[in-house]
């Protein structure tokens, strides 16, 4: 191996089964859920066992329980789904898709990219590496919840679903239960860091500074949570009484849109319209590429910026060389080809679940945000679905929607479009053959 | 005899090249690239003007005659002032190209507001600005309110500038941008092979003066069937100006509402297509090949699309009861037609309430949204993206995820028979790029200065695609006042940016930062 940033998968498949294995895990998991849910009893309706499951896996805060009916028992293993479909798709984005065929395919890993911070040299490492931050991370939220004053249940339940950046909560108003300043200042900044990519989490710990000040991805995750937040109170100060309360509001909810978490303070619906769609615009950004959260991914909005710069740029100097450089190193043509593609299937994806919810009988405002909201793993939206809402507000038929969208988004689209394609194409050989 | 010929040969030639050192090369006076062509664009507005002028002194219902002539002779000023002090340099850079089109684009929406500003039609001036950066750029978006009551002269010039702003657009997209190697023109080149067929004659200037041809013809030809179908001569005049280009602008408040007549939609339904058609495969129907129209993919596209959208919608607006089968079909088409081509008409009426989209049912709208995205085709008076960018970045995403399946798969982007090479398609892609990235601005900054999450994004989307009339509050029965100030301000940018295709308005900002920072590293060399 030349390139050290390389990590070999230790077995050779072909791309299309890597995927369909991923595929068919990440289904098998929900079906297993499902069951649980189902056998229960608590959940009676098979299309909400399946969404609660879906929602869980894809690290979703869009729920159809209602969480203080559920036994103790339940809210557990529904927090831990979340928490494991929170490890799955770290896993995916960090051990799978760079390695498979010795190649780095499907742009979902960048802080390797041409740099000589890496995170380990075998695969097994690799794996050991992520699960040890994944699993280090979710204990210090745990401490941090238990010393601002949670129950050691709640504390743990929340410390998966933080970690996983899930967003399900044991309290139909989430965090607005504990009525705790420390809890939410906690919550706050386990969510901001929760959207952190486990590469740079682990450089924080070893205090690899350099490495930290050379991602262009962290330093713009900073800068939006930063910028954000200062919005967000100027817009919301007259309304929430200003003071330490807003900022600390408005920084809560930020990160809690940024990381894709969907946790909720207050009813944010009530707000002028502004500061909405601004978190709106940061759930469809979305976290850093190589963490638990969803989201476009703040990486590819940068290479997405670069693109854009470097058209301009040729315009006025058609025979000019101008590369698009992340993190100082130069991002592949090859990547940012499929960050063109992954941009017309994100917003392919977000207008059919637009037209959608809106045809299953949700309003515009709904449609809009909840396939956005859905497609980046979050829950949170505007319309029917801001506030404390649940899933429920939508017709059964419209959350089947979600559900779909929930899905493409866990795993990047790329993964379900080529898997289904490479179905229809064996369906049709298999007709040709008979 | 050979003598005399000769003789005044010479002549002839040393006149003519008196003439050239005097109105061409004109020594005495400062180079200005910008100037020059924005005088010229100054001076083309002017008949306009003075037809309007003689409309409203014909009129009896108002007597503007006197600012709107004063509008003309401002710009008459103006415009020879410019073209007899600067010159143009026989060598064009791309900066200065960018720059001279966008100059020439604000110039004319400045001086275009002044008929109505000094009519008294618009009080304030950015409101007058506001709807002749409409006009120009053929969107269709109004603040004037009510419409009807204004003098017909100053109506009729609202009509003109979307006239000419649909045409300047078809010249600028087919002859002068492609000329100056901006991607259109290799498009076009890539959908319909032939030596010449990237330009309907070898010479640019008179590829122009076809296009103009074209589009007078066809606009009479809209004229005329409006006259058919019962309207007056004003009005199908009127009409005929803002359906050749696409524009959306109409005398009435009610739109085309007013005359709650089928017949009048289909004519103008028509019009809008044949608007939102290439005008190079018009040229090649017109000169007698009307298969041209059959074997261009990006047309059956477009004929598909806009189709397919317009059953659903109607459709699903009659499933929710909005109203009666046939009276769905005709409001899902018209609205299908007039937000695909950016014409932005809009057919609503008391008699007729179905036809206002914005109150459409969810679903109908959400399709709304991509038809206004995609526009009409290349090369044609519509806006929004184009039905063949869309085609391209559909065909790239499938050749992408071929890539994921088989890595070392050999696959090309074909359009018709020929393959789109790489630069191309990375052109293709950095365009919607930034178009998404536009809108997604856009919408964020309307929110800010107090917009709903529907109005700011559709209305960004309208306006980056040239369209008109937005959903929630900016409907079709609404008026862009629903907008704030700063917010108008906002959509008058995003306006002629979509207009421009993005580049020009974009790189003036870009070349100008580039001039800055040459200039501060020439100093710090010193």
């Amino acid at each position: 191996m030349s390139d050290p940033s390389r990590v070999r998968f230790p077995w050779h498949r072909s791309a299309v089964r890597v995927l369909t294995t991923v595929v068919a895990g990440a289904a098998s998991l929900v079906v297993i859920s499902t069951v649980v849910y189902l056998a229960s009893g608590e959940i009676s309706r098979l299309d909400d066992a399946i969404f609660e499951s879906m929602a869980g896996f894809t690290t979703t805060s869009l729920t159809v329980v209602d969480p203080e009916a559920l036994p103790a028992w339940l809210l557990a293993w529904r927090a831990l789904t979340q928490w494991l479909g929170g490890l799955g798709g770290l896993a995916f984005a960090l051990v799978v898709v760079p390695a498979f065929g010795g190649q780095r395919r499907l742009s979902e890993v960048a802080e390797g990219r041409g740099r000589k911070v890496v995170l380990a040299r075998t695969w097994s490492h690799n794996t050991q590496r992520v699960v040890s931050a994944y699993v280090g991370f979710t204990v210090l939220v745990f401490a941090a919840y238990a010393a601002a004053g949670m129950g050691a249940f709640d504390a743990a339940t929340f410390s998966l679903t933080t970690a996983s950046t899930g967003g399900f909560a044991n309290y139909r108003d989430s965090f607005a239960h504990f009525d705790s300043a420390a809890i939410e200042w906690v919550g706050a900044g386990a969510m901001a860091l929760a959207g952190v990519s486990v590469a740079a989490l682990v450089w924080m710990v070893r205090g690899q500074v350099q490495a930290l000040w050379r991602s262009t991805e962290l330093k713009l995750y900073a800068c939006l949570i930063l910028g954000a937040t200062v919005l967000v109170t100027a817009w919301t100060w007259t309304d929430t009484g200003g003071g330490a309360d807003t900022i600390r509001e408005s920084l809560f909810a930020v990160t809690s849109s940024i990381s894709t978490t969907g946790f909720r303070t207050a009813d944010w619906g009530h707000w002028v319209a502004a500061p909405q769609i601004l978190l709106l615009v940061l759930i469809g950004m979305g976290s850093m590429a190589g963490s638990a959260g969803g989201g476009f991914r703040l990486l590819r909005a940068i290479e997405i910026f670069g693109i854009v710069r470097r058209e301009l740029v040729m315009q006025l100097h058609p025979r000019a060389v101008v590369p698009v450089r992340v993190s100082g190193a130069v991002a592949s043509e090859a990547s940012l080809t499929r960050v063109h593609n992954f941009q017309i299937l994100w917003v392919l994806a977000i207008a059919f679940g637009v037209f959608g919810i809106a045809s299953l009988g949700g309003d515009m405002p709904t449609a809009v945000s909840g396939s956005i909201s859905a497609l980046a793993t979050a829950g949170p939206g505007l319309g029917d679905l801001s506030g404390f809402a649940d899933a429920t507000v939508l017709a059964a038929p419209a959350r089947g929607v979600l559900i779909a969208l929930m899905f493409l988004g866990r795993l990047s689209i790329y993964p379900v479009v080529v898997v289904i394609g490479w179905g229809i194409g064996e369906i049709q050989r298999l007709r040709l053959r008979l | 005899m050979t003598m005399v010929l000769s003789t005044v040969r010479q002549v002839r030639a040393v006149a003519k090249g008196a003439v050239h050192q005097l109105l061409v090369d004109r020594p005495w006076n400062v180079t200005s690239r910008v100037g020059f062509v924005v005088g010229l664009g100054l001076l083309f507005l002017v008949p306009g003007m003075l037809l309007a002028t003689l409309i409203e002194w014909g009129s009896s219902t108002s007597n503007s005659e006197v600012s709107l002539g004063l509008g003309a002779l401002v710009t008459v000023a103006a415009g020879v002032l410019l073209v007899t002090f600067t010159r143009l340099d026989e060598d064009l850079p791309p900066a200065s190209v960018f720059a001279a089109v966008a100059w020439t684009w604000i110039s004319c929406s400045f001086f275009g507001a002044l008929p109505l500003w000094f009519s008294g039609a618009l009080s304030s001036f950015d409101n007058a600005l506001f709807e002749a950066v409409s006009g120009m750029t053929a969107t269709g978006s109004t603040v004037l309110s009510p419409i009807e009551g204004t003098g017909r002269g100053v109506l009729m010039w609202r009509q003109i500038m979307q006239w000419y702003g649909g045409m300047g657009m078809v010249v600028l997209a087919v002859t002068i941008l492609p000329f100056l190697g901006v991607g259109g023109l290799s498009l076009i080149t890539v959908e319909a092979p032939g030596p010449t067929s990237d330009r309907l004659a070898p010479r640019v200037s008179s590829t122009a003066r076809r296009l103009w041809a074209l589009y007078g013809g066809i606009t009479v030809a809209i004229a005329a069937a409006l006259m058919i179908t019962g309207l007056s001569l004003y009005d199908a005049v009127a009409h005929a100006f803002t359906t050749a280009g696409t524009g959306g602008f109409s005398p009435y408040d009610h739109s085309i509402g007013h005359f709650d007549s089928t017949a009048v939609e289909a004519v103008m339904m028509a019009g809008m297509l044949i608007g939102g058609v290439s005008f190079t495969l018009h040229w090649r129907a017109a000169s007698g090949n009307p298969r041209a129209y059959g074997r261009s993919s990006e047309f059956r596209t477009y004929l598909i699309a806009v189709g397919a959208a317009a059953v659903v919608m109607s459709l699903l607006n009659w499933a929710d009861d909005l109203s009666d089968l046939p009276n769905s079909f005709r409001n899902g088409f018209f609205g299908a037609v007039t937000l695909s081509t950016s014409g932005g008409f809009a057919n609503a009426s008391d008699a007729n309430p179905g036809g206002d989209f914005a109150a459409w049912t969810p679903g109908a709208q959400a399709l709304l949204l991509p038809l206004m995205v995609m526009g009409g085709m290349t090369g044609s008076t519509a806006g929004g993206l184009k039905v063949l960018r869309a085609q391209v970045m559909a065909k790239y995403m499938r050749v992408g995820l071929l890539r994921v399946k088989h890595p070392q798969v050999v696959a090309r982007v074909k359009l018709g028979q020929r393959a789109v090479s790489e630069p191309i398609l990375q052109r293709v892609a950095g365009l919607v790029a930034l178009y998404a990235l536009s809108a997604l601005v856009a919408t964020f900054v309307l929110a800010a200065l107090g917009e709903d999450l529907i109005t700011s994004s559709s209305g960004a989307i309208s306006a980056l695609s040239n369209m008109g009339p937005a959903l929630g509050d900016a409907g079709p029965t609404s008026n862009y006042l629903v907008f704030t100030r700063p917010a108008r301000g906002v959509l008058m940018a995003l306006m002629l940016i979509g207009r421009l295709e993005f580049f020009a308005i974009f790189l003036v900002v870009v070349s100008a930062y580039e001039r800055t920072r040459r200039l501060h590293r020439v100093k710090l060399r010193r």
